[in-house]
Order: structure tokens, then sequence, then C-alpha cells
């Protein structure tokens, strides 16, 4: 097997000449980062919201902003995956970057160099090297505008925000406490922007006694993204931002804060290792980045993370002290965000949603935090992405360890935790007791939600109604046995032998192998067994229909129905060539409109003043272009809209579809069934049996009793 | 959590051997672990001489020394390591941890192995503390001392040993089955839930830890030979060695081959 060392990537940034000591070395590519000129790639600018004086930012603080923003544009373009990489030789990287600064005495030492490496190094797992040189005087300066301090009633504090919950509850927190904050946010979207904005202009309003001056800064490539998103260079960045904001504005403390068990961020399982799990808010990252900028400015600057200690149930208590609950739904956690509707800004199935909605279940927040705000319902769905299953499952085995393992073996197993102590902590012994503690409080919430949701929903698991493949079912083991109301899974975590010898421990039986009809997504086929016999089809929207229908045995589904099971996304913000290449076909909508319902249209109303609101924002800024962007998708979605109304303004069915949609559908049943036949006879037979086609309604009804385990497509 | 890196087993012929093994794992964890060893055979082989490894293991063999002499904490700056005799036992070990981390952080070729060497060697101090009944928590630096010198005699030096390969193995053949265990637990997976995905990695991480006796033996004989020569100062080319030679004997016992 070919060895897959590090890659090793050298950057030129700006023009900054490349030491021979660097250029004399191989290097799997040479690239250029450039923020300024017409092969610029990268956007670096600094808005103040409201600010009225504009001023620059001085050396140090530049250079370390301009240091952080290379880092991260830098991070983006190297990718870490590599085929074939079982043992993920590719995910280190090698950088040396060539960085301009004004400060060039102080970042030539070593011993800053050698912090500035430590800092990285533990954040993202990489090495770094850096070679600097001198920025010339007009190309330096960074235009920030500020108003004086005496302005912002002398702030007390840098809080860097988000636009998530728990930066949300920090803030929230400080001014309860008194503090007088100031607010310091990275994006790279205008989405991003939008939202962190309307959340302070909404604690503005709460809190009119506060100006809490906002900070923005854009870091951005242009016009293209990297193609590596893991990012781990971005706590870097935004501890370098909050501590520049810091220095600018007089205050010594930087809030950076994530809820305990995401800042330690132990591995939820055996293949995530190092920097494999963010650590932008971990204490030795922290405690390295401190150290690189003790001495740096003009008066000792410290960023602290006030939410160590807390699960994020417990961090998610400040918006109820402080009456802030309604803000959460405003808040941003998925980090799949780009591109999703409105009504559904959470993916449900990465681990910043996994958490989130665990975590607001415990925190007693569903109201305003419901499962409908979150694409795919994590407990109650078929987790089919694989890497769906994979955060689902090992969030709950995590969970579950945490809880069996006792405080000293919690130790042997995550060695994890004494990364987690600075070297300077007087009671180190105390403060690991504090994080095995709060672990143990994690893993009971965590279980804790995991039973509320099984006992909620305790009538769909016993009848079986429940996917296969859904958190509920794979906790808890199939189903609580009837009359009994013991679970199953407990019954065999009984029967299982207190360590056995090795030899002794009798195999594992495999499951009988029941009828199946599952999506395998590696091969886009689908793999079908009945009565013993495995043949695998290729896959269609059609097979996909077939499938739900196995999936609710005895349930009569309308036309409408099945699609909406089948293709679960949103009508309202699709167009109609998206539509057709997703398999939806023209001919279930009639003449290509949309069928609206009032659903679809409150849904759409909403969509068009979220696009109105950014159209604005835009406008105000002088982005001009984005502007009519939004103007342009604004009349497109009223234009399809108004397709489906009524002269009175209420919703209408195209008319073709009346009598269009049943034949359609009639069709790709029977297409699915006929594919079948070319390759599993005896199972094509068995469903002309029993699907049952009548009044416009589909149902499977197997009178041979059959039973299924289907796993469709993710959605 | 924050974001969390997954990926899959590439999707070549050994790895889709393990994969089957983990669907059905009815064949039993010494098979999935010999499967495993096959696939990675090349990346293990390489392990033989990984600087990571061979600093963690040298460190816990000078550190096991050290423990035998007057001046322990003295010793301590011989290999880098600022101790004070009134640490706790968690602080020296939160030393150790930073200071076998800032050395991984100098062999970026070792990727997740030097991670697993640095945990292993935190988890053996951890094991030899509670081996005499002690908990870390309460436990002093002359408590950690007592227990390691315990273990400075060629007879228990196996143990530590043992412990660490152990572990290393554990980590690693976990490393890679994660990769995929989590997708096939739940109805109509022979891991029927998450309670029986957990008491599988138990089973696969006892059979590690069992294997590793298998390098028991030559580990008391080469640590009598080395730390006798070197005067408890066992030097990084003795500790090469023995790594090189204990993953060896690993890699036969778990692909079945009788010990030489």
């Amino acid at each position: 097997m070919t060895e897959l060392p590090p890659r090793r990537v050298l950057f030129r940034c700006d023009g900054a000449p490349i030491p021979a000591r660097l250029g004399e070395q191989r290097w799997f590519d040479r690239r250029h980062i450039r923020s300024r000129g017409d092969r610029a790639d990268l956007t670096l600018k600094i808005e103040e919201r409201g600010g009225t004086v504009l001023t620059a930012i001085r050396s140090r603080s530049t250079d370390l902003v301009r240091i952080a923003s290379y880092v991260y544009r830098a991070d983006t373009l190297v990718p870490r995956a590599a085929t074939n990489d079982a043992s993920d030789e590719r995910w280190r990287r090698h950088f040396a970057l060539c960085i301009p600064v004004a400060d060039l005495a102080y970042w030539e030492d070593p011993d800053v160099q050698g912090r500035l490496n430590s800092a990285l190094n533990f954040g993202t797992g990489d090495t770094w090297e850096f070679a600097f040189a001198q920025a010339t005087a007009e190309f330096w300066p960074l235009p920030f505008s500020i108003d004086p301090a005496e302005l912002y009633d002398r702030p007390t504090a840098v809080s860097l925000f988000s636009g998530g919950a728990d930066s949300l509850c920090v803030l929230l927190e400080a001014i309860a406490k008194g503090e007088r904050p100031v607010a310091v946010g990275h994006w790279s979207t205008d989405t991003h922007e939008h939202r962190q904005t309307g959340l302070l202009t909404d604690l503005r309003r709460r809190y009119p006694g506060l100006a809490i001056p906002h900070f923005g800064f854009t870091v951005q490539g242009i016009n293209q993204e990297g193609p590596e998103h893991t990012r781990r260079t971005r706590g870097f960045l935004f501890a370098s931002l909050g501590a520049a904001v810091a220095s600018e504005i007089g205050v010594e403390r930087v809030l950076y804060g994530d809820n305990g068990p995401i800042s330690i961020n132990l591995p939820l399982n055996g293949q995530v290792v190092g920097a494999h799990a963010s650590r932008s808010t971990h204490p030795k990252f922290l405690e390295r980045f401190n150290h690189l900028i003790a001495g740096m400015f003009d008066h000792p600057i410290a960023v602290e993370n006030p939410l160590l200690m807390r699960t994020r149930p417990e961090v998610l208590e400040v918006l109820t002290r402080t009456h802030a609950q309604d803000l959460l739904s405003s808040t941003l956690s998925c980090s799949t965000w780009r591109g999703r509707p409105i009504a559904t800004p959470h993916c449900g199935v990465c681990t910043q949603c996994v958490d989130r909605r665990f975590a607001t279940i415990a925190a007693g927040l569903e109201a305003v935090d419901p499962a409908s705000r979150y694409q795919h319902d994590v407990f109650l769905e078929d987790l089919l992405d694989w890497e769906a299953r994979m955060i689902a499952v090992s969030y709950v085995r995590f969970a579950q360890e945490i809880n069996r393992l006792s405080d000293d073996d919690l130790l042997l197993h995550y060695g994890q935790l004494f990364d987690a102590l600075t070297e300077d902590d007087p009671q180190a012994e105390r403060t690991l007791r504090r994080l095995v503690e709060l672990l143990k409080r994690h893993a009971r919430s965590v279980l804790d939600v995991l039973a509320t949701m099984t006992k909620r929903h305790l009538t769909e698991l016993v009848e079986g109604r429940l996917p296969a493949t859904c958190l509920l079912r794979i906790a808890v083991a199939g189903a609580v046995v009837p009359e009994t109301g013991v679970s199953i899974s407990k019954n065999l975590i009984e029967t299982l032998q207190p360590e056995p010898p090795v030899a002794s421990i009798p195999p594992l039986k495999a499951a009988p192998r029941e009828n199946e009809f599952v999506f395998d997504a590696d091969h886009w086929r689908w793999r079908l067994t009945y009565k013993d016999e495995t043949r695998t089809v290729k896959s269609s929207v059609n097979l996909t229909r077939l499938a739900c229908l196995l999936a609710e045995p005895f349930r009569a589904f309308s036309p409408e129905e099945l699609l909406a099971t089948a293709h679960p996304n949103p009508p309202g913000m699709m167009d109609v060539p998206q539509a057709i290449s997703e398999g939806l076909g023209l001919e279930h909508y009639g003449a290509g409109g949309f069928l609206f319902d009032e659903d679809s249209g409150e849904f759409i109303e909403k969509g068009i003043s979220g696009l109105r609101a950014a159209a604005d924002a835009a406008r105000e800024k002088g982005k001009d272009a984005r502007a009519a962007e939004f103007e342009e998708e604004i009349a497109r979605t009223k234009a399809e809209w108004e397709k489906g109304l009524k002269l009175d303004g209420t919703p209408r069915p195209h008319p073709d579809n009346v009598t269009r949609r049943p034949d359609s559908m009639r069709r790709s049943i029977e297409r699915a069934i006929l594919d079948i036949a070319d390759r599993l006879p005896v199972l094509a037979e068995h469903l002309n049996d029993s699907v049952s086609i009548k009044d416009a309604r589909y149902a499977y009804q197997p009178k041979n009793g059959a039973t299924w385990r289907v796993v469709r497509p993710s959605s | 959590m924050g974001h969390i890196h997954f990926v899959r087993l590439p999707p070549t012929p050994p790895w889709r051997a393990v994969v089957r093994q983990i669907q059905d794992p009815s064949a039993g964890v010494r098979s999935i672990a010999t499967a495993t060893a096959a696939a990675a055979a090349d990346r293990l082989d390489r392990l033989r001489e990984d600087a990571s490894l061979v600093y963690c293991f040298w460190l816990l063999s000078r550190l096991t020394s050290a423990a035998r002499r007057p001046d322990f904490v003295d010793s301590l700056a011989d290999v880098g390591i600022r101790a004070a005799p009134s640490d706790t036992a968690i602080v020296f070990v939160a030393r150790v941890a930073e200071l076998s981390r800032r050395e991984l952080e100098r062999h970026p070729e070792s990727s997740p192995f030097g991670e697993f060497a640095s945990l292993s060697l935190r988890r053996a101090l951890t094991e030899t503390v509670g081996s005499e009944g002690r908990s870390l928590f309460g436990s002093s630096l002359d408590d950690l001392e007592r227990a390691l010198a315990k273990h400075a005699t060629p007879h228990r030096f196996g143990e530590i040993a043992r412990r660490f390969f152990g572990d290393v193995l554990s980590r690693t053949l976990r490393f890679y089955v994660e990769k995929e265990l989590s997708l096939y637990v739940g109805p109509g997976w022979g891991l029927a839930s998450t309670a029986h995905a957990d008491a599988f990695i138990t089973d696969l991480d006892r059979y590690a830890r069992q294997t590793a006796t298998v390098m028991e033996t030559f580990a008391e004989e080469w640590f009598a030979l080395h730390d006798f020569r070197s005067g408890g100062r066992i030097g990084r080319d003795e500790a090469q060695g023995f790594v090189a030679e204990a993953l060896r004997k690993i890699r036969d016992e778990l692909d079945g081959r009788p010990a030489a």
C-alpha cells in the first residue's frame, strides 16, 4: 500500500517573499493568497454596525487578524481527505505561510513563532511554520470604523458572537451580571450576518440602556470557498478577532463561550482522534492562545470560556432565567445550514443539531425549538444517510458509556481529559473532578431525554410503527415487550455475563434474514430480499414510492400523501427544474404549476418576508447586485404562488392534477413492480397480489402476513 | 457537540471483508481483529519504527526505572518532566501528557497512532496506580512513585508493558472498526441495539489486552537486560528495538502464527 505522508503546501500571502529555507524544500503545492488587487481571493473587512469614526487598527492587532485570516483561508484550500486512506494519514497537513507583517521584529521572535505554532497545532492537528516579511506602510492598515470607547459606556468585555445558542447565552448572562459587552462576529455569508444582527437588534430592544456594539468581520474566499470544510482554524480566527477588538477598545476579557462537553469534545467513538473533533474552545487551545497573546498588546488580554463547566441544557437555562426563551428559535446551530429553507434551518442529523435537539428537550424548551424546525427528526425518522446514523448512534453510545463508567474508569478510557487541565491550574485535581461530574451530567441528560422520547412514543414502538433505523428503535432494541412492560434491551443486558473470559463468550447470533427493501446509497441500488432470495434493482423514484407502501402496511395513501412521504422536500421552495431533476415529474403537477395548500402558503409568505429583509439589508450595504438577486427570487416565488390561486386568492389545485395525479401514481407503482419482475419474479407476484390501488388510494395489504425491513433513501 | 469528522472504511476488498464481519459478528471478535490487522497490515508494520510510539514507550520505561531511584523527582528532569514533591498524581500524569503531546507534534507522520501512544501512556500510569488499589483521585506523587517502583522489576515491568501495548492495540482496532460499527446497529443486524454494540466493543477491547500478553515475557527479559546495562537510563534506540519486536509478536498473535 502506498505511503500517505501529510500534504505539504507552501502559501505566499499578498506577495511576501519566500525565504530560501522554505523555497528549497519540496512541496506538494505552492499557492498564493491575495487580499488585494484583481486576483484577490480573500475578503477581509471589519464593519461596525453603526460606527462613525474611521481609524486604523493598530499594528500587532492588524498582524494578528491578517495572520489568522491567511491561516483560515489556507485551511480551506487544502483538502484533508484522500481515497483509500483507512488510517487517516491525509488528515494532517503541513502548512508553510509567508506573510507580510507590520511589526516584523515581534513576529520574527522564535518564542512568538513557537507559541503561534503551538496554538495552531493543537487547534487543528496540522503542522504550521511561518516566514514573516515587512509589510509596506500603505498596504497594511486595516480600516476599522469605531466610536470612541466613551460613547459605548465603557465596555467591560468582548463577547464572541456566532449567532448560535451558546454564544447568545454568553451575551445574555454577561448583560444580566451587569457587564457592558461588545459583540464580535465573523461571517462568510449574508445569512450569517443577517442572523447575528437580527439577534442583537432583539437584545437591544430588551435592554434599551445598552448599546451592545457589534463588530463584524468578513473573512471569506472570493468567488469560491475552498474544498476543505472542517475549518479547524475557525477557533483561532475567532479568538484572534476578539483579541484584536479587545486591544483596540481597551478591554481585558474576551468571552468565547461553548458548553463544556462541546469544548472538551471527547471522541464519540473510537475513530475520532485528536482534532477530528473541533477544539475551538478546548481549554488547552485557549491556554495556548492566551500564551500567544500574552505581552502582544498594550494591556493584558485573555480569552475565557464562561460555559466550560456547564452542559448544554444548563447553558440554555440562561434563556429561561433571562426570559429570552423565544430567541432560541432565531439561533442557528446546524453545520449544514446553507440552502436550507427558512422554516427548517436545521438538518436535524449533524452533531450540532443532534446535540441541540437533545439539549432543548432536556431544558424544557421544545415549545420554542420544536421538532418541526428540524428537517429530519432524529428520534422518529429513518437514519438512512450513513453519517446521520453514525452520529446519532455514537452520540447515544457515548452517553451510555459515560453513564456506566466509574470516575476512575473514565480517566482510564478518556485520557484526553488530562489535556483539559492547564499548566498553571492550582486546583488541577478539583478541575478534573468537576469535568468528570460534568460529563456524568451530560450523559444523564442524554439518557433522560431518550427515556422521555421513548415514553412519549411507546405506543408506536410497541406497535412497530416506527422505522427500523430511527434512533429510538436502535437505542431501545426494537420494542418494549408487550404486557410485561420490560424493554428487550434490558432483558438482553441482564443476560450478558459480566466479564466472562474471552473464550467462553458465545458468538452473537445473526438475526434471521427478514424480507428487505433496502436502499444502498453507496451503489445507488435497491437490495430486495423476499423468501430468502436477494436481488438488486437499479434505483428509481418509483421504487422509493413502493418502499413507502411496504414501510406502512395497510395504510391507504392518497397520491399527495404518498408523494409527500416519498419526497418530503417542501414543494414551495423548489423550482420546476429542480423538481424534475429530483424525479418529481411534471405530470404530477399538471402543467408544471405547484399545488399549494394553506401550510405551503404560510411557508412561502415567511420565505418571501425573509428574502425581502435580506434584499433590504444588502441594499443598505450598497450591495445592489445582491439585492437584485434577492428581488428576482421574490418575483419568481410570487409568480409560482399566483399560478396556484383562485380569483378570490385562495389556493387551488391545478385542474389537471385532479385526474392526472392518481393515474401518474398508479403508473409509477406499476412500473416499480415491473422493474422488480425482471429481477425477482416471486416478489413481483406477491406485490401484484398485495398492492391495492382503489378509489385513488394506494396500500400494501399482504395476505400472507409478510413484514419488511425498509430502508429508504435520505430525502 | 462541535463538528466531528467521521469517515468510513475504504471500499477495497480487505476492508469489505472487515465490514462483512461487522455486519454479522457471529464469527467473534478474534476474527474481526485478525481481518482488521490484515487489512491495515502495511500501516501496522510501519508502527514498528514509529517515532511517537517509541517515544511514549521509552518515557514509560524511564519513568518506571526512575521510580526505583531515591531521587525520583530529580530523575524526572532527565526526561524533561518538571515535577515537585507536592504534586498530585493527577498533576504528574497531566505533565506527562503535555510532554508527550509536545513530542507528538514533532511527528505528524505518526497520524492517529501518536495520539494512541500518548493516551496509552497515560492509561498505563493510571492503571499502575490503580493496581495498588488506589484511585488516581486523591493520590500523591509519592503514591504514584511507589506504585511504579513496584513495577520496576523485570517481572512486573512486563505488566506495565502489557498494559501499554494492550491499550495501543485496543485503540487501533477500535479506530478502524468504529468507522463502520454504528452503521450496523439496530433491528435486523447482528448488533441489535446500542447495548449489543457496547458489549461487542468491550469484548474487542478485552481481546486486544489479552493478545498483548504475548509480549509480556519478552518485556520482562528486555527490561532486565537494558535497565541494568544502562543504569536505569534506557535509550531510545533500545526502546525502538523493543517496540519493533513487541509489535511483531502481537501481529503474529493476531494472525494466528505460532510464536517464534
